[in-house]
């Protein structure tokens, strides 16, 4: 109670968040790069000239320049292009892999934490046991052994790293089940999804997001990685893993066409794990001591 | 070795409000006295304690005034000079003894840490000091359980062990913070005898903090009592206890459950404790007590003496108004 | 803490594998092609011999009842694109190499996180914070097979220190080991940055201080304890990685490992070895996580009694 009797308005969860959030200059600058590559990446017709297939041989390996910004690979495709391009691939794979990730990681870990007893044990046993598969060795499989599309890398992907989301949302769920205000809302008749939706959700939302913000890099590792091992994209297409891996083959002679890739794919990483780390200490108070 | 407060401060300062946790504090502990801080929590004693051998972090906190031990400002001599003197010269007891030793260090290794690095005592010869320093303390069969860890140790034992810790150096100074509070009733009977046995033993001064009027009565020569970060009263405890001069100490005894009285043995001081992030424009006990008017509200009180060895900061009780 | 171990093996390993080597051997089997597809010149009368040879003719299940009974006894079976080879011999002669490997990058992954994060944490929303954690966190973003190259073009080619590839000296390991350990010194040092900021809080730190320890021996002696049990944790998730990373740096420095044979097998559809690397990779991974385990509880006094 403050004096003239006037109450200070509380600062909002959301609002004292963001404002953890802005504070902190990593996650900040962080959010800028990746707007800008995003930016550059979806505007790429606009900003560029050339298409990501267009050959020209006899301007093959130019180096970086006035006509090709980034220099050229062997078969004298701008680069510049290329890496816009792939980046677009890059991305959409690693948002929708991710997506499929949180859809069935939240769905798995709520109905294991809601439900608990048996279903939570057998549910949750099955994580245990995944946990223990090398994971990367079925990508691999499955990438080899059937064909190779991007929806079948979505879920390929997506399907390996729900895991651990599923961990943290059954961890939550079974912390709130037990909570006063859930059981007062199943005292008032309220239907289980009803609760489930509007009073659990709710409130896991914040993990949740701090989880997928940093599932989205290790996602788009993976992916450069399967590109790079030749079983995620196919060429022509491009994408950032593949462009590292052409670039490695002729690293000696064209450094650029390693080093470019590389340098926006690292950047990318950098900025989305800057902004998860900085996400989670906004959201979750405890951790950001001074 | 005899300590002088004057004029202690601790404030905390936060992003958008400042915290007085201690509000201009003084008196004088002298050589091999035992003198008695009571309070309710919140009162600002353990902060006091803690100022006193810096350990509250700052920032946040500031600390101002001067503690003078032997000729040194302990509020505002350099870290390397304070932690010579911390564990060495002046040693301290914590509340919970469970939380205040290290889970994954053995006993022994914790309790020979201050000798081993300030006395520089072989490991061997701490360790058969420390065994009879525990012996001592009641705990039989010491050589054999120093060789364990705090978790198999009940909260009696910790607390003989800490003592032990503390007194390892044979410090001249103790600052007991709570150190009975965790305890069960029994317990906390023995390990008051035991500092008191050590006390005597080791011609130490000892400031005794505790909210448990009782305790302070049986245990200390004199007493302070503290609310809100300032000396309500202070005197010989026998004084303070027979010829209460301010309304605060009365409604404090009047707390304590009396075997006697079982009748009204669940008194309590109504209204909540004085806002801390407020500046002091008057007593800050008025706004609870049940003798205060607009004068005690607007003039700010100071300790002053009302019998030999015996000083209140009431107005009232100053001016002869009311009598208790 | 036998029966703990015990316990593990039979209730967790065991049906693990089982589920693992039974998932793993219908996914690659009912995929479209087989091992001897890609090998247009092969008359129909060797393949039927070849399918014969290795049991291919026979009903699926019962090819799977007869290779689960043979795992038992450690036999993977011959591999397919190694003639005359068994799989248990590749697996035997190219694990220790991937393990040499691991084991290096591990301790480098260890001693260099655990450093960046004494050095962050010592002054926790400094500058040395923020540079120390951004540092290590280059491990994460900079993808190994970016790493490597990049290491080899700096040391190998231009400066000329450390050979471009193979695995016969020591100064072959060098890098290999560089960057498998690169991935871990992030989560290593974060681990240990926030375990000590965590630890750093406790009442046991006040009564250190109250003894009057200087604050690096606080930090070394009373908290670094505490704060390194998720770091001990972590070393489970980070042998999977190690295993995963380790067919990347396998392949970049031409490393005769395990990994690599993996890939090979892959690419190949060599039916035994893939089985044979995955069932061998998840017992490695589950074993890992049991060791760890018993670790943790055996460094922290208060979990010891547990393991009874």
């Amino acid at each position: 109670m403050k004096k003239n009797g006037t109450y200070s308005r509380g600062t909002s969860l959301m609002r004292d968040a963001l404002r953890r959030f802005v504070r902190n200059r990593l996650s900040v600058t962080g959010c800028i790069v990746l707007l800008f590559i995003i930016t550059l990446c979806l505007a790429a017709p606009l900003l560029t000239p050339y298409t990501y297939d267009y050959q020209n041989l006899s301007s093959g390996a130019t180096p970086p320049g006035a006509q090709h910004l980034l220099g050229t690979d062997i078969l004298g495709r701008d680069l510049f292009t290329r890496i816009l391009y792939g980046g677009r691939v890059s991305f959409a794979v690693g948002l929708c892999a991710t997506l499929v990730s949180v859809l069935i990681g939240v769905a798995w870990g709520a109905i294991a934490g809601w439900y608990g007893g048996k279903t939570d044990t057998i549910m949750m046993r099955f994580v245990d046991i995944a946990y223990a598969f090398p994971f990367t060795i079925f990508v691999i499989i499955l990438m080899v052994f059937f064909e190779r599309s991007l929806l079948l890398l979505f879920i390929a992907i997506g399907a390996v790293e729900w895991l651990t989301m599923a961990r943290i949302v059954r961890g939550q769920v079974m912390a709130l089940r037990h909570q006063e205000f859930v059981d007062a809302a199943i005292g008032l008749g309220l239907r289980q999804h009803q609760i489930l939706l509007r009073h659990i959700l709710p409130n896991i939302i914040g993990p949740v997001i701090v989880y997928a913000t940093l599932t989205i890099p290790a996602i788009m590792l993976l992916e450069a990685f399967l590109s790079y091992l030749g079983l995620g994209v196919q060429p022509p297409s491009s994408s950032w893993g593949i462009l590292i891996r052409e670039g490695t083959e002729s690293m000696e002679t064209y450094p650029w066409l390693l080093i470019f890739p590389a340098v926006v794919l690292s950047l990318t990483l950098f900025s989305l794990n800057f902004i998860g780390d900085g996400l989670r200490d906004a959201l979750d108070p405890r951790s950001s001591r001074e | 070795m005899p300590i002088e407060l004057n004029n202690v401060v601790t404030s905390f300062h936060l992003r958008k409000s400042v915290i007085y946790a201690v509000r201009g504090v003084s008196f004088t502990v002298k050589d091999k006295e035992i003198i008695g801080i009571v309070g309710e929590s919140g009162s600002g004693k353990s902060v006091l304690a803690l100022s006193l051998l810096q350990l509250i972090p700052r920032p946040p906190a500031i600390i101002s005034g001067e503690a003078v031990f032997d000729n040194v400002n302990l509020l505002s001599c350099d870290p390397s000079q304070i932690r010579s003197i911390r564990g060495k010269r002046i040693s301290m007891i914590f509340q919970d003894p469970l939380s205040a030793f290290n889970p994954f260090m053995q006993l022994s290794d914790q309790i020979i840490e201050p000798l081993i690095y300030h006395d520089r005592v072989s490991k061997k010869e701490a360790l058969e000091f420390a065994v009879d320093l525990l012996t001592q303390t009641g705990i039989s069969d010491a050589h054999h359980k120093i060789n364990t860890y705090p978790h198999q140790f009940s909260g009696g034992m910790l607390q003989r062990a800490m003592i032990a810790m503390a007194l390892i150096t044979k410090p001249a100074f103790l600052i007991a913070d709570e150190p009975t509070t965790a305890l069960d009733v029994t317990t906390q009977a023995q390990i008051l005898d035991l500092l008191k046995m050590f006390q005597q033993k080791f011609l130490m001064s000892i400031i005794f903090i505790t909210h448990n009027l009782g305790i302070a009565a049986t245990f200390c020569d004199r007493i302070n009592v503290m609310y809100a970060g300032t000396i309500l009263e202070c005197g010989v405890t026998n004084e303070v206890f027979r010829h209460t001069a301010h309304p605060y100490t009365k409604a404090l005894i009047r707390c304590v459950p009396s075997l006697d009285n079982p009748a009204d043995s669940l008194q309590m001081i109504s209204g909540s404790l004085f806002d801390s992030s407020q500046p002091l424009t008057g007593c800050p006990f008025a706004a609870r007590c049940d003798y205060s008017n607009e004068y005690c509200r607007s003039t700010p009180c100071t300790l002053e003496e009302v019998a030999p060895g015996h000083a209140s900061a009431c107005v009232r009780i100053k001016k002869g108004e009311i009598s208790l | 803490m036998v029966r703990f171990i015990l316990k593990r093996i039979f209730f967790e390993t065991i049906p693990s594998l089982i589920v693992i080597a039974t998932i793993t051997f219908f996914l690659i089997r009912l995929a479209p092609g087989g091992p001897f597809s890609t090998e247009k010149s092969i008359s129909p009368e060797v393949l039927t011999q070849l399918n014969a040879f290795y049991g291919l003719d026979k009903h699926l299940f019962t090819q799977y009842l007869t290779y689960m009974a043979r795992i038992i006894t450690f036999d993977f079976g011959p591999s397919f694109k190694y003639p005359g080879r068994t799989v248990t011999e590749l697996i035997a002669e190219s694990f220790p190499v991937s393990l040499e490997l691991g084991v290096y990058a591990l301790c480098i992954a260890i001693v260099s996180g655990i450093l960046a994060g004494l050095i962050a944490a010592s002054k926790p929303s400094s500058l040395r914070d923020y540079l120390t954690m951004s540092i290590s966190m280059g491990g994460i973003c900079i993808p190994t097979f970016v790493m490597g190259p990049l290491l080899v073009l700096l040391f190998s080619l231009i400066l000329g220190w450390f050979p471009v590839s193979g695995w016969n000296t020591f100064s072959n390991r060098i890098l290999p080991s560089i960057t498998l350990g690169m991935v871990y010194i992030a989560y290593i040092a974060r681990l240990t940055r926030g375990g000590l900021l965590d630890t750093m809080v406790q009442d046991y730190i006040r009564t250190a201080r109250a003894k009057g320890l200087p604050e690096r021996l606080i930090l070394i002696r009373h908290a670094l304890r505490g704060a390194l049990l998720p770091v001990l944790s972590f070393l489970g998730p980070a042998a999977a990685g190690l295993i995963t990373g380790s067919f990347v740096v396998e392949t970049i420095f031409s490393i005769p490992g395990l990994g690599r044979f993996f890939v090979a097998a892959a690419f190949n559809r060599d039916y035994t070895m893939i089985m044979g690397t995955v069932v061998f990779y998840a017992f490695i991974m589950i074993s890992f996580n049991t060791i760890v385990d018993v670790l943790t509880a055996l460094v922290n006094p208060r979990l010891r009694s547990s393991l009874r």
